[in-house]
């Protein structure tokens, strides 16, 4: 019998590969059984969405992001044209 | 004199600009990509300089295949990777990457949950408007150990497979789950303390 504790693991790893069908089955078993960890299963899928949706939003450039200080710039600025024709 | 230089644009006919044009063009979202995963300014930059500079080097072999900032990004986050695959070479993973007290605490001797995980279903519909989530989120974020935060953004946000990172990174499936699972389980403990916890209370 999976702990809410292995569940917890066992439910992340779910979502990066395949679980074996042994520690599938005993999860899946445990997940019948506990409300609290369907809870969290709830609650892992909404941060990995958002997570996506954080960074894809600032990726894009829809969201205020970082900028480069002037001197930054200058710095970047200078190397390429070093290293360009 | 540049290596492999010769004239720019004849030999680099799909590109829309210069090199001497993309720091301009292109410096302020490469580095806002590279800071989302890095976090510190110097690194973030360094980085930035490493990918202009390797495309200079490859800018004959682009063949129009994406857009120029794509490809720029391309050659950016495999210098984000070449790095974290360095600092897993030089200092391998250790407890200090994979223990975590304040996500045991979360459970009792049993391993049973201490608190039971509340019922926050956000409609990021809704949360999208509201600039206070995203700076909560950005914190709980932040708050994440450098090498679980860097790993967790290129599985779940670049969107590589396990099996790729592991092989990128030089890190064992089992460590790498372990990374993960520390990256989400904290992250899910922040916005439950942070935000979700609060709005929970105000209904109540």
């Amino acid at each position: 019998m999976l702990s809410c504790k292995e569940a917890s693991r066992l439910l992340s790893e779910s979502l990066d590969h395949k679980l074996p069908f042994g520690k599938r089955l005993s999860l899946r078993f445990h997940l019948m059984m506990c409300s609290a960890c369907r809870a969290y299963r709830r609650q892992v899928k909404a941060v990995q969405d958002l997570s996506a949706l954080f960074f894809r939003s600032r990726d894009s450039g829809q969201s205020p992001t970082a900028s480069l200080s002037p001197d930054a710039r200058m710095r970047l600025q200078n190397l390429i044209n070093e290293h360009s024709d | 004199m540049p290596s492999g230089g010769a004239a720019g644009s004849a030999l680099a006919p799909y590109l829309a600009s210069e090199p001497q044009q993309w720091v301009e063009r292109h410096g302020d979202a490469l580095f806002s990509f590279a800071m989302l995963r890095v976090r510190d300014h110097d690194v973030a930059e360094e980085l930035v300089q490493d990918a202009f500079l390797a495309a200079i080097q490859a800018r004959k072999e682009f063949r129009g295949q994406a857009s120029e900032r794509t490809w720029l990004i391309g050659i950016l986050k495999h210098k984000i990777i070449d790095r974290l695959r360095r600092s897993f070479r030089e200092e391998s993973i250790s407890s200090a990457d994979t223990d975590d007290p304040d996500l045991d605490e979360l459970y009792k001797q049993n391993g049973h949950w201490q608190t039971r995980p509340g019922n926050w279903t956000p409609d990021p519909s809704q949360l999208m408007e509201q600039q206070e989530f995203w700076d909560v989120f950005r914190r709980c974020l932040a708050s994440l150990p450098e090498r679980v935060a860097a790993v967790f953004s290129l599985r779940v946000v670049d969107d590589t497979e396990s099996d790729e990172v592991c092989k990128e990174l030089g890190i064992s499936s089992t460590n790498l789950w372990v990374l993960l699972h520390r990256a989400r389980a904290r992250l899910r403990r922040c916005l439950e303390l942070k935000w979700f916890g609060k709005a929970q209370e105000e209904k109540d």
